[in-house]
C-alpha cells in the first residue's frame, strides 16, 4: 500500500489514481475534524473540506515528500477554520445548533430524545471552548493524532499541546458534568 | 495513536456521543471532479528525469559555471589533437602531456572570488555548498574527461601509431591526481590562477625532468618524478579520491565559517 507521501509525490506527478485514494483515505477524517471544530454545521463542514483539499492541490508542489502528508494536509485545514472564526461576520455570530447534525437512531424517541439533548450538550460544550483549546481536543481525541503530531500541525511546542489538552478537557467536564446535572435535577 | 485511556470515562462516554459523520457520495464525488481540473499535467521520463535532484542541482550548477571553461578546454583539447595527429611521431605524448593540465585548470575555476553566489544558492535551495561543489568539479571534470576520450578515439582511429587504451591510461591517472591537486588548492587558497599555476608548474617540470637528468634535488621534488611513473597509477587515483574527500571536508567547515560571519 502506498504511503500518504508517495501518493502526495504521485500527485505532483498528475496522477489521477493517487489524488483519489488521498480523498478517499482523508475526506471522512476531515469532516469528521471540520464538523467537531465547527459545531457540527454540516453544510460549512463539507465547504471547509472542499476548501482543504482544493488548497492542497494548488499548493501540491510546496509539500515537501520528505516530510509528514498528514500533518501537512491537517495544518491546512486548520489554517481554514482559523480564517474562517477570525473573519469579522463570523467572528460574533454564535451557532444556534439548529442547523447541527444529529444522530440518527432507530431507538425509542424518550431514549433517543435523551441522546439528541446529551449531544447538542457535547457539541454546545466543544463550541464553547477556545479555538487553541478546541483543536488540541478534537484533533487528540476524535483524530486520534499523537502529541507530538498535533505541535507539528499546530506549530506549537509539544509541552503547550499537553497543557492546552488538560485545560480543554477539564473545561469540558465541568461544562457537560454541570449541565448533566442541572437536567437531572430540571 | 493518541492515547485515550487516560481521559475520565464519564467524559468519554459523553464526548462520544458525538459521532463520526456520515458521508455523502455525492459531495465526494463533485470534490473530485472539481480536484481534477487543478490536477497538474503527468510528466514525461524526461521531465522526471530532469527534475531528479541531483540531476537538478547538476543543471542549476551548469548555468553558475564560468561559460569561457567549456570553450577553452575545447579549444585546447581539439587544438593539441590536430597537433598530435599533423606531428604524428610522438605516440600522442602531446596529447597525453596537455589533457591533464586543461582538466585541472578548470577544477580551479570552481571556487573563485564569485563565492558569494554559491552561497546565495546554497540560502535559497535545500543543497549544501558541499553538494554545489561537487555537481560542479562532476560537471567540469566529467567534461574534460569526456573530451579527453574523444580525443583519443580519434587519434587512434587516425594514426596507426597510437593505440587507444595505452594512450588514455597515459593521461588518466595524472588527469585525476592535477585536478584533484587544483581543487583542494582552489578551495585552500580561494585563488583560482595560483592554483591552476601550481598544477600547471608541477606537470610541465615532471614533463621536462622526464628525458632531463638535472641533480637539483629540489627541482627533482618538485617535479615528482613519481607521477608519470606507470606502477604508481593506482596510488595516484587513491591520492586524488583522498584529496577530493578533504576538499569536501573543507568547504563544508568554510562555507560555516563564511555562513556565521557573512
Amino acid at each position: 500500500m502506498p504511503t500518504d507521501e508517495q501518493l502526495a509525490t504521485g500527485i505532483q506527478q498528475g496522477q489521477k489514481d493517487a489524488m483519489t485514494v488521498i480523498v478517499n483515505r482523508y475526506y471522512d477524517a476531515l469532516l469528521g475534524y471540520m464538523l467537531r471544530m465547527n459545531g457540527g454545521q454540516r453544510v460549512l463542514a463539507e465547504d471547509m473540506v472542499q476548501e482543504t483539499f482544493l488548497k492542497m492541490m494548488c499548493g501540491i508542489f510546496s509539500y515537501d515528500p520528505n516530510r509528514s502528508f498528514k500533518t501537512w494536509l491537517y495544518t491546512i485545514a486548520t489554517n481554514i477554520v482559523r480564517n474562517h472564526y477570525k473573519r469579522a461576520d463570523t467572528r460574533f455570530t454564535s451557532n444556534t445548533l439548529e442547523d447541527v447534525e444529529r444522530p440518527a437512531s432507530a431507538v425509542m424517541p424518550e431514549t433517543q430524545l435523551i441522546a439528541t439533548q446529551q449531544h447538542q450538550d457535547v457539541v454546545g460544550a466543544i463550541l464553547a471552548l477556545p479555538e487553541h483549546q478546541r483543536s488540541v481536543v478534537v484533533l487528540y481525541y476524535y483524530q486520534e493524532l499523537p502529541q507530538k503530531e498535533i505541535a507539528a500541525v499546530l506549530n506549537i511546542p509539544v509541552g503547550t499541546v499537553k497543557s492546552r489538552l488538560s485545560l480543554g478537557l477539564k473545561k469540558l467536564r465541568e461544562m457537560l458534568l454541570a449541565q448533566e446535572l442541572s437536567e437531572t435535577n430540571g | 495513536m493518541a492515547d485515550n485511556s487516560q481521559i475520565d470515562p464519564q467524559l468519554k462516554a459523553l464526548l462520544d456521543t458525538f459521532p463520526y459523520p456520515v458521508v455523502s457520495p455525492q459531495h465526494k464525488a463533485e470534490l473530485l471532479a472539481e480536484m481534477t481540473t487543478l490536477l497538474p499535467e503527468p510528466k514525461t521520463r524526461w521531465q522526471l528525469l530532469l527534475e531528479w535532484y541531483p540531476c537538478a542541482v547538476l543543471l542549476s550548477q551548469l548555468r553558475v559555471i564560468r561559460s569561457e571553461i567549456w570553450a577553452a578546454s575545447s579549444l585546447i583539447l581539439g587544438l593539441g589533437m590536430v597537433f598530435t595527429l599533423i606531428d604524428g611521431s610522438a605516440n600522442g605524448a602531446f596529447f597525453a602531456a596537455i589533457a591533464p593540465i586543461v582538466a585541472s585548470a578548470g577544477v580551479a575555476m570552481l571556487y573563485d572570488q564569485n563565492i558569494r553566489l554559491m552561497l546565495e544558492i546554497e540560502e535559497t535551495t535545500r543543497a549544501s555548498a558541499p553538494q554545489l561543489l561537487m555537481a560542479r568539479l562532476a560537471l567540469v571534470f566529467g567534461f574534460n574527461l569526456v573530451l579527453a576520450l574523444i580525443g583519443s578515439v580519434i587519434l587512434a582511429l587516425f594514426s596507426t601509431q597510437i593505440s587507444l587504451v595505452p594512450l588514455i591510461v597515459s593521461w588518466l591517472a595524472p588527469m585525476f591526481f592535477l585536478s584533484a591537486l587544483a581543487f583542494f588548492l582552489g578551495i585552500l587558497l580561494v585563488d583560482t590562477i595560483a592554483a591552476a599555476t601550481f598544477s600547471l608548474i608541477l606537470w610541465v617540470l615532471n614533463l621536462m625532468l622526464r628525458n632531463v637528468e638535472t641533480s637539483n634535488d629540489l627541482l627533482k621534488l618538485i617535479s615528482m618524478p613519481g607521477l608519470s611513473d606507470p606502477t604508481n597509477r593506482p596510488f595516484l587515483m587513491f591520492v586524488a579520491a583522498i584529496l577530493v574527500l578533504v576538499t569536501v571536508w573543507l568547504i563544508d567547515v568554510k562555507e560555516r565559517y563564511y555562513g556565521r560571519y557573512a
